[in-house]
């Protein structure tokens, strides 16, 4: 592949300084995504391997967030993954114990909503990583899912409604 | 609870339980190896040499602040260098790292400390920057000794000042009780009386064993409020108030209007077993030692959704903060809703449709809410249950009642219908699924027309078209662990081809049908029918979808 338009060098530098700034922040989400650390590594890695090659793309079109076009490629790639019948046999609680030790306190609550978020349809779990955990505005969340921004709000909304649903128990949250 | 408290409480549960989740520096190169096919260069900064830097810069820069109160280092301190980072065009939200050392290291000066394991620490020992709102927000919860909303008034109206100098926010909205207006005492006592006015009552006593009394500081914290009301022109008091003790879940709230009439007085169930806790009512001093919190989980119990200008986007949660759940709202409160849209900027399709919604409230000649309901629980054959919320809607050729009704006897059932509210004739049924998520929440309120009009403009036919199969088939669920649970989404099932205001579901499978349905220019579905499958591939007789019918 040519890439005439980013010099070799600049490139290099570049994808050095997004591993460096964002490698913990996609495994993250990788791992919220795929319930499973060690698919989440591979995840990171195939998600620097195709913005490697892509670099082009980033580019020409000119991309003004480049962590949502990262996040984006992420995502993408997680749904590759989540197609696989591996991942039918996952055991999500499990997932979260085999992490390693906690530098924050943790608590019970932290555990059940972490546990509620993974648990919730891509749809709704997607908007909820990168809206609130990765911080995107609405018009990033939708460019790297590939949706609108009115979808993006809807499912926004039904995540809140559904996680605010949990945190009560089900039961009515304005009494 | 509001979508910023909801917002942070998300973001701190992940953060905690990830914190432990990162890339080692051996990963990092093995990336980059694997990406580019060659070796990368090794970083010249370790994350200390970064921190000694940092600190470094802190110390040189520093502004003598032995002498400075809380709120003077914030204003002298923190806000003139969240100003100064601001670019031209863009409010920069984070400290840089050295902005957050300078901060915490005179807000230590005086005695002011931060927990070790908060993410702020943890940002400075990374030599990392934070957020400038939560960071202030952290040093003022440290010095006013609790949770913001159990500060004064006044610290509630002052922080706002900082927030809108560093451009967080547009424009003062707390308010402050000026001249010849109810004083901040004087309110609260009417809103403590409105409250046990409401609630002291026999099955409270019988519940907990003695009388309500809101003014017992060992029993009750109480939250104060005074904001402009969404609905109305002046301002609202409000008072939360919250049993102490973690095995209550109930909390009570009142509001006022500005002349000091009870609004409402509501009992709610809080969402969270560790409800925010104030400082003990004796102690003033700053120090993080004499500073009560009993609720790290939770660091900031903040209302934030209440310092955003009033919106249409925001007006109904605005409106339920004053005047309690939609689904209690009277015809006359969704009328004013009404009235207060037609002027307000509209950026979200929840906005836009509060705008295009004309509630009205009842008038002679038209049916009476009872009369109404009894029309919409026979015409759909509905017997036991009840609406959950029931408002007027301004219509052609007749005003609409729209109900949400819910039946609890044998087989659960969950309708949203329109009723003419001259002839009592059933105009429309949205039947679905109460757990259904791809339900659009704002159909509960709206006619059918409005939201699948503004729905089409704003999405075009796909989401509408969708749901159309929905409600006319089945759920769709398949037997498939973590998949969309609604795969009439997903494009690897049915792949969505759109022509004009027609979309045509073409199905991966062949032992599934194809869909076909359209739309009219209001986005209600004028055909919605089953196609021979165009699939290729046999879908697993286990992975075949429950299709069980909505009801």
């Amino acid at each position: 592949m040519e890439h005439a338009a980013v010099p070799g060098m600049i490139r290099e530098q570049r994808l050095n300084e997004w591993i460096e700034a964002y490698s913990d922040s996609i495994l993250r989400t990788c791992f919220l995504y795929l319930s499973d650390r060690g698919q989440a590594e591979d995840a990171v890695q195939d998600t620097w391997i195709k913005a490697w090659k892509h670099m082009d793309e980033y580019e020409k079109n000119n991309i003004a967030n480049e962590k949502a076009w990262l996040l984006r490629i992420a995502v993408n790639t997680c749904k590759d993954y989540r197609r696989s019948a591996w991942f039918r046999h996952v055991d999500r609680s499990k997932a979260l114990d085999e992490l390693p030790s906690q530098l924050a306190a943790v608590e019970p609550e932290d555990r059940s909503l972490t546990l509620t978020v993974m648990e919730l349809p891509d749809r709704y779990k997607q908007v909820i990583l990168l809206y609130f955990f990765q911080g995107l505005t609405m018009q990033e969340t939708a460019d790297a899912l590939g949706a609108s921004q009115a979808t993006v709000s809807r499912r926004l909304e039904k995540a809140k409604e559904l996680l605010k649903g949990s945190l009560t128990g089900g039961a009515a949250y304005e009494g | 609870m509001k979508d910023k408290e909801l917002e942070l409480r998300i973001r701190h549960s992940l953060d905690a339980e990830l914190s432990g989740l990162n890339t080692t520096s051996w990963q990092r190169d093995k990336y980059f190896e694997n990406a580019t096919g060659g070796y990368k260069v090794k970083r010249k900064l370790t994350y200390g040499l970064v921190l000694a830097i940092v600190l470094l810069l802190a110390a040189a820069t520093a502004v003598a602040v032995a002498l400075l109160s809380p709120k003077e280092v914030v204003e002298q301190v923190a806000v003139p260098m969240a100003q100064e980072n601001d670019l031209n065009w863009r409010v920069n939200t984070e400290f840089s790292p050295e902005e957050l050392a300078e901060f915490i290291r005179s807000a230590n000066e005086i005695g002011i400390t931060i927990d070790e394991n908060d993410a702020i620490m943890q940002a400075l020992r990374n030599g990392e920057g934070f957020d400038e709102e939560e960071t202030i927000m952290e040093v003022c919860r440290q010095a006013f000794g609790g949770t913001y909303s159990f500060w004064t008034l006044e610290q509630k109206h002052w922080f706002d000042e900082m927030m809108v100098a560093i451009g967080f926010v547009d424009g003062p909205v707390w308010s402050m009780p000026g001249e010849g207006e109810l004083s901040e005492e004087e309110a609260k006592a009417k809103l403590i009386a409105a409250i046990q006015d409401e609630f002291n009552d026999e099955m409270y006593q019988a519940d907990y064993e003695e009388e309500m009394n809101l003014t017992d500081s060992e029993k009750f914290r109480l939250a104060l409020d005074y904001y402009p009301d969404g609905l109305k022109d002046g301002t609202v008091w409000r008072m939360d108030a919250w049993p102490r003790g973690e095995e209550r879940n109930d909390y009570y709230t009142a509001a006022l209007d500005k002349d000091g009439n009870v609004i409402s007085a509501i009992a709610r169930t809080r969402w969270s077993p560790n409800a925010p806790e104030d400082p003990a009512p004796e102690k003033e001093t700053v120090t993080q030692a004499d500073a009560e919190d009993k609720n790290p989980g939770n660091p900031t119990w903040i209302s934030l959704s209440d310092l955003d200008s009033v919106t249409a986007d925001n007006l109904l949660e605005r409106t339920e903060n004053i005047y309690g759940s939609e689904t209690d709202w009277s015809c006359e409160t969704w009328a004013e809703v009404a009235a207060a849209a037609a002027d307000l900027p509209a950026k979200s399709l929840e906005g836009k449709i509060v705008k295009a919604t004309p509630w009205i409230a009842w008038r002679e000649g038209l049916l009476t809410l009872e009369q109404a309901e009894e029309q919409a629980f026979r015409r759909t054959g509905m017997r036991i249950g009840e609406y959950n919320i029931a408002c007027l809607i301004d219509a052609q050729p007749n005003p609409v009642w729209k109900f949400r009704l819910m039946e609890f006897s044998g087989d659960y059932r969950d309708m949203v219908v329109e009723i003419d509210a001259v002839t009592g004739e059933l105009m429309d049924l949205d039947k679905f699924m109460t757990q259904n998520p791809v339900e659009p929440y704002y159909h509960i309120y709206t006619l059918h027309r409005t939201w699948a009009g503004l729905e089409l403009a704003e999405s075009g036919p796909l989401y509408l078209a969708r749901l159309a199969v929905l409600h006319t088939f089945a759920d769709l669920s398949f037997d498939l662990p973590q998949e969309d649970s609604i795969p009439i989404f997903d494009e690897t099932f049915w792949q969505p081809e759109i022509d004009g205001n027609t979309v045509t579901f073409h199905c991966h499978w062949s032992n599934l049908p194809d869909y076909r349905v359209t739309l009219d220019e209001d986005g209600i579905p004028t055909e919605v029918v089953e196609l021979p499958s165009s699939g290729t591939e046999v879908l697993p007789p286990e992975n075949m979808p429950g299709a069980d019918a909505i009801y």
